[in-house]
């Protein structure tokens, strides 16, 4: 879902992929092949390589899927598909309203679009991987026989199980709701279904066996006084060049913060540093960042307020999460016009965002938008 | 397991073709028919369906076939622009064709869907052959009836149960007699003040909303930055239960299940808001009453206040003097504030504990372990709870 750039090298990194693409592919030599059976496809994100990352949240399983998608692609393409749902319906042969696109993602390698959807209801829904292309071709993934690798998250039944009782009653589940990869690592965001805690898990890939990646706990603090659990709800890498990486991620309840890659390490305390508050009605939906003119600047759609473009130039000097921001001292952003309706958002190249945008008539489009 | 299992069978069909009218179709003993009609384009063939129809979700189609078309009419040995399958009629939408494989079988025209049917859909089958020399289009339509079953799922409980909550309540879990229709719920869920007035968003609406994996039981967060301290959306319009307030909340019989039937009725949870529970619960304050050697009695925990439901289904257990752990069947009663085990096997005479898992809730998101809310004092900082709490008992 999330592409990461890093400050003023994103041009350098475009021309690479091309030679990233034609080798044999160090990571990719890391899958195997085999077949694969998804129980649900929920968020996605890419790697290295076209390596796509699927969380099968009803698994409690991230797997990364060689796509074969690698051929480059240069900058340019647009993208202009309008009922995208009915579209991806249609080649399911269903219903659009048996149709959910649970998430949308590029490959930075050949700027096609992935998506994330589910085919009918209940227990019974199929998942689906899909790529669309700028033409507006579809064409599903098949898992039958693809090189892969994969990592269960430890959040199954994990408590010690007294009895078959107990063990039917476990409806434990994690949502993930966020995945990026950055600097060899997935970084996965998750929400309980009962305990309300923070679960952010760094996940170093290849996958190591028997690595479930660092569980970091995540709070939030509020008037240097109180602080809780805060888990994340979307986030962004963000590398600030000279290897400061910062994850800047969206709490449950709504405040944008920003802490060190760094940080994220087995049995951290992470509190995050508070950039934005964004008040009532503002459920935030997706982020990326991006360079425009020398600064850089990050993206955010958002349930009620369109898309919000906030300057990262004060980031690193921004107060300190343990005093209390009011409205006036958080970064500095603006409602960009005409980006109402955003549901999911990803860089397509260094001047275009890919979005899934809903219009008044509940349709959704796969729209290229130059970035603002 | 055994229902579940049936269940997701049952949304499955075996078989379904589509062929000319006359023609046996053999591995689907006891299929139902249907007519495929011709819509457009000059007659070649005549077009039946052949289903077995196991439920009313979706159908397992394993191959649509074309026979009697002359081998020479077909356009390409694959048969790909011959055969086509859409949701929508080419006449009057362009849609993408089903993806499918398309193979040639004993002189017939093969297309094995790559997903199952949807009934009550109509689908559009399109032959494109030759014909004196130009090629003809004719057009079929089908739908799989579906069948008209009454509506079937029920709410058959909310969490937690007790009538009176605590104004920072963190949570609702919706249990559901069936698997729901999942992506749209919170359209489907109101919370009512004294005056029956929708409170405004009260809930954290998720894009990945917190079902089970059956499907079955949706968990409804309230929407934490309306409860923690200092943040802006509680300092914008207040919490969203306010104390001493009665509230309703109202789940509408519109919610679809999974097959597409709305609820049987709706649901609807009176209840009031009391003081908020910033407290974490103390298991030393709980009353154990330890049954006797010997027995299968029930050893009951009272807890003194409703915990999670949820939690208390899974994460305390019994261990005896040597660590092992005893199997047997929990339930949790009287407003979630007892807990109750019945061992599998005798008690024996001698020491037990309560292992508790320290992540345990209260109704407002207290843990055993840590309050909600923790205030920040600098000697104390960072420090986790342990993983466990313990409670001991002797059986005698």
């Amino acid at each position: 879902m999330k592409t990461t750039i890093a400050r003023g090298v994103f041009a350098l990194v475009a021309s690479l992929s091309l030679a990233f693409a034609v080798q044999a592919g160090e990571y990719s030599s890391h899958l195997k092949k085999g077949a694969i059976q998804l129980q649900s496809s929920g968020s996605i994100a890419f790697g290295p390589e076209g390596i796509l990352f699927v969380a099968d949240q009803k698994a409690a399983t991230i797997y990364a899927i060689a796509t074969g998608d690698t051929k480059a692609s240069s900058m340019g393409k647009t993208y202009k598909i309008s009922d995208i749902d009915s579209k991806v319906a249609a080649s399911l042969g269903a219903s659009p309203d048996q149709i959910m696109i649970n998430d949308m993602a590029v490959n930075p390698v050949s700027r096609n679009a992935w998506l994330s959807v589910s085919r009918g209801q209940g227990a019974s829904a199929l998942p689906v991987l899909m790529k669309v292309n700028a033409a507006g071709k579809l064409s599903v993934l098949d898992l039958k026989d693809v090189a892969h690798a994969q990592v269960a998250l430890p959040n199954a039944p994990d408590d010690k199980i007294t009895g078959q009782g107990r063990r039917a009653s476990n409806k434990r589940m994690e949502a993930i709701t966020d995945m990026a990869y950055v600097n060899e690592q997935l970084v996965v965001a998750g929400l309980s279904n009962e305990e309300f805690a923070s679960n952010l898990r760094s996940i170093p890939f290849p996958f190591k066996k028997a690595n479930h990646g660092a569980s970091i706990e995540i709070y939030h603090g509020a008037h240097g006084k109180y602080e809780t659990h805060s888990p994340v709800r979307t986030f962004v890498p963000f590398d600030f060049g000279g290897g400061d990486v910062q994850v800047v991620a969206a709490y449950t309840c709504t405040p944008l913060v920003s802490f060190p890659l760094s940080e994220l390490k087995p049995k951290a305390h992470v509190m995050g540093r508070t950039i934005a508050e964004l008040g009532n009605r503002n459920r935030p939906l997706d982020m990326v960042v991006y360079s425009k003119e020398g600064s850089d600047y990050l993206l955010m759609a958002n349930s009620s307020r369109g898309i919000m473009k906030v300057e990262t130039i004060e980031f690193d000097k921004l107060p300190s999460i343990a005093e209390k921001v009011s409205g006036t001292k958080g970064a500095v952003y603006e409602t960009v016009a005409n980006w109402e309706g955003i549901e999911q958002l990803d860089l397509l190249d260094s001047g275009n965002a890919l979005v899934l945008q809903k219009s008044e008539s509940g349709a959704r489009s796969l729209l290229s938008m130059a970035l603002p | 397991m055994k229902s579940d299992n049936l269940s997701h069978f049952r949304t499955f069909i075996g078989a379904c073709c589509v062929l000319l009218i006359a023609s046996p179709c053999a591995w689907a003993e006891g299929s139902r028919t249907v007519l495929a009609e011709q819509i457009s384009g000059r007659a070649q063939t005549g077009v039946a369906v052949f289903y077995n129809q196991l439920s009313d979700e979706v159908e397992l189609v394993e191959a649509i076939e074309v026979r009697g078309l002359p081998r020479e009419s077909w356009i390409l040995d694959t048969s790909n622009e011959t055969l086509s399958i859409y949701t929508k009629s080419p006449l009057e939408e362009r849609v993408p064709e089903m993806f499918g494989k398309k193979e040639v079988y004993a002189g017939g025209l093969r297309f094995r869907p790559d997903f199952p049917l949807q009934v009550g859909i109509p689908y559009f089958v399109v032959l494109n052959a030759y014909s004196n020399e130009s090629i003809v289009s004719t057009v079929y339509s089908f739908t799989i009836p579906a069948d008209e079953s009454p509506p079937v799922a029920t709410v058959t409980e909310v969490f937690p149960t007790a009538s009176e909550l605590p104004a920072n309540l963190l949570k609702f879990y919706l249990h559901f007699s069936h698997p729901m229709s999942v992506g749209d719920s919170y359209r489907h869920i109101r919370l009512l003040d004294d005056d029956g007035e929708a409170v405004d968003l009260p809930f954290l609406e998720l894009g990945e909303e917190l079902w089970d994996r059956d499907a079955k039981r949706l968990t409804l967060l309230f929407d934490p930055g309306r409860i923690k301290s200092g943040l802006k959306p509680r300092m914008e319009v207040g919490m969203a239960l306010r104390e001493g307030e009665r509230y309703m909340l109202q789940i509408l019989d519109t919610w679809l299940d999974a097959e597409g039937r709305p609820l049987v009725e709706g649901f609807q949870k009176p209840f009031v808001a009391i003081d908020s529970d910033v407290e974490s619960p103390v298991p030393e304050r709980w009353k154990l009453h330890a049954p006797k050697a010997s027995t299968r009695n029930t050893l009951i925990v009272e807890l003194g206040e409703s915990l999670d439901e949820a939690l208390l289904q899974r994460v305390i257990g019994v261990i005896d003097s040597r660590d092992n752990e005893i199997g047997g069947v929990v339930s949790v009663a009287n407003g979630e504030q007892s807990w109750s085990f019945v061992p599998d096997d005798s008690w024996k005479s001698g020491a037990y504990r309560l292992e508790i898992q320290t992540i345990l809730e209260d109704l407002a998101g207290n843990s055993v372990g840590r309050p909600f809310e923790v205030e920040i004092r600098r000697e104390e900082k960072h420090l986790r709870p342990p993983r466990f709490a313990y409670l001991d008992f002797v059986v005698e």
